[in-house]
């Protein structure tokens, strides 16, 4: 099990890193959603440092649904899905390398530019590595929840949207833990409970999510 | 019991027999738990006849959370035991919980106006009840997003099951944020906290909303069973 999972993995890194223009619009996104908030809230340093946690996570949230609905589209267009119900281990084997592999090609390179974000809306960067924590537990369950999404619209009409409406408001609980957690950063007060709660969140989802997306994709190839 | 409903002729026949006996009971017990919460209860001391809202709020919140914690329920029969009616049961009762989460923030909002001063706040209770209905939309758009209506079924009812995490929040965010939102005052510990004068019409009520919606229900049940039998025809001759 270990062994093919570590395979599917590599297959998958290797796609993505054949892909390479993907993440760099990615992060392209990101950086345009940030430019957006002192556009609109004015160039005052004083209110963007109050807001600049959550709009860190704001725009993380947000450079990462519209990817969701494509998660497994190419692979289920080219049967890869099917192929690998075949297999002898689970489908949710596969799920999870995907859901992995995605996490990490869409996280690290936001948590490399973030120093220079947080230098552009004045956060200080004595927090910058408990901030990059906090982001990757974050990041981390939001790419599970975009996993189950993107398992269940496999086929429907309009999936973007449609897995945008299912994860947001799942993503809620997430969000809110993330920006106490920063909340808590900048008024020097612990985070330890803060990060525990993403921590049991992030691993309650990994019980849920397997299963999740294993029955989803399941039911996308018999249904075909 | 759910093997005796598992042929939907059965159940036809079940539904259509008790149908019109809870229409009668739900038009009277409707129309003397108005006449109760409207004409025939006190006005409350602080918040005068704003509190009449009251009566058609917490009938439908109760009814909104129940319909979802059913619609889990149901999915789940659905998705485990591949029981036929379960997934006819889920696809009738989401949009009826949806327009009951709906009205629960409505009312909600037009009495917070008079009594708080504000339509809105982002207190625990509001905010996820409004996430409940955001969970209904998210069910109801992906019941409908294939291009064949059995195909949504599955992704559906996996989504309403996730979506049961969202239940026990609603339930219990008002003992574990104690913001603006009014505690529990009838299922709490050390008992009911409300006067007999009006509680009395809330109940009448409550069980009004509850026959209102197993009406429609069963309706909504026997036309997809109904159109299903149709199309079956329709498709063999």
């Amino acid at each position: 099990m270990i062994l093919i999972f570590w395979q599917y993995f590599i297959r998958e890194f290797e796609i993505s890193i054949s892909q390479a223009s993907d993440i760099l619009s990615q992060v392209g996104f990101f950086l345009l959603i940030m430019i957006l908030f002192p556009l609109a809230l004015g160039p005052d340093p004083k209110t963007l440092t109050e807001f600049g946690i959550a709009i860190v996570w704001i725009a993380a949230f947000v450079s990462v649904v519209p990817a969701y609905d494509r998660l497994f589209l190419d692979d289920y267009a080219h049967g890869f899905i099917e192929k690998a119900a075949h297999n002898a281990q689970p489908l949710g084997c596969y799920a999870a390398a995907k859901c992995l592999c995605f996490f990490l090609v869409t996280t690290l390179p936001l948590l490399i530019i973030l120093p220079a974000i947080c230098a552009m809306i004045g956060i200080k960067s004595s927090i910058f590595f408990e901030l990059a924590l906090s982001l990757l537990l974050g990041m981390f369950g939001m790419t599970l929840l975009g996993g189950i999404a993107s398992g269940l619209v496999l086929g429907a009409r309009r999936a973007a949207i449609l897995a945008a409406v299912l994860i947001l408001p799942l993503s809620s609980p997430i969000l809110i833990f993330g920006c106490m957690t920063g909340l808590a950063l900048i008024e020097t007060a612990p985070i330890k409970p803060y990060i525990s709660i993403m921590i049991a969140m992030d691993l309650s989802l990994i019980v849920v999510a397997i299963p999740a997306m294993q029955l989803g994709l399941k039911n996308a190839i018999e249904n075909n | 019991m759910f093997d005796y409903f598992a042929n939907p002729s059965r159940f036809k026949k079940f539904a259509r027999f008790i149908l019109p006996f809870l229409e009668v009971a739900c038009f009277f017990s409707l129309g003397y738990g108005l006449y109760l919460a409207l004409y025939n209860s006190p006005a409350d001391y602080q918040q005068g006849n704003a509190v009449r809202i009251m009566y058609v709020h917490v009938p439908s919140a109760w009814l909104a959370l129940s319909s979802y914690l059913l619609l889990g329920i149901c999915s789940f029969f659905f998705l485990v035991w591949r029981h036929p009616l379960a997934e006819i049961a889920a696809r009738s009762i989401a949009p009826i919980g949806t327009g009951f989460a709906f009205l629960t923030l409505i009312t909600g909002s037009l009495w917070g106006k008079p009594i708080w001063g504000v339509w809105w706040a982002w207190d625990g209770r509001l905010t996820s009840m409004l996430v409940l209905f955001f969970f209904f939309v998210g069910y109801l758009s992906l019941s409908n997003a294939f291009d064949r209506t059995e195909r949504g079924a599955r992704p559906a009812a996996i989504l309403a099951l996730i979506g049961c995490v969202n239940l026990p929040i609603v339930k219990f965010s008002v003992d574990w944020w104690n913001t603006l939102h009014q505690p529990a005052s009838i299922m709490r510990s050390g008992g009911i906290s409300i006067d007999t004068s009006m509680l009395w019409p809330l109940f009448t009520l409550f069980f009004a909303f509850q026959l209102f919606f197993i009406i429609i229900v069963l309706t909504r049940m026997l036309t997809i069973l109904n159109e299903q039998k149709y199309f079956n025809h329709s498709l063999r001759s």
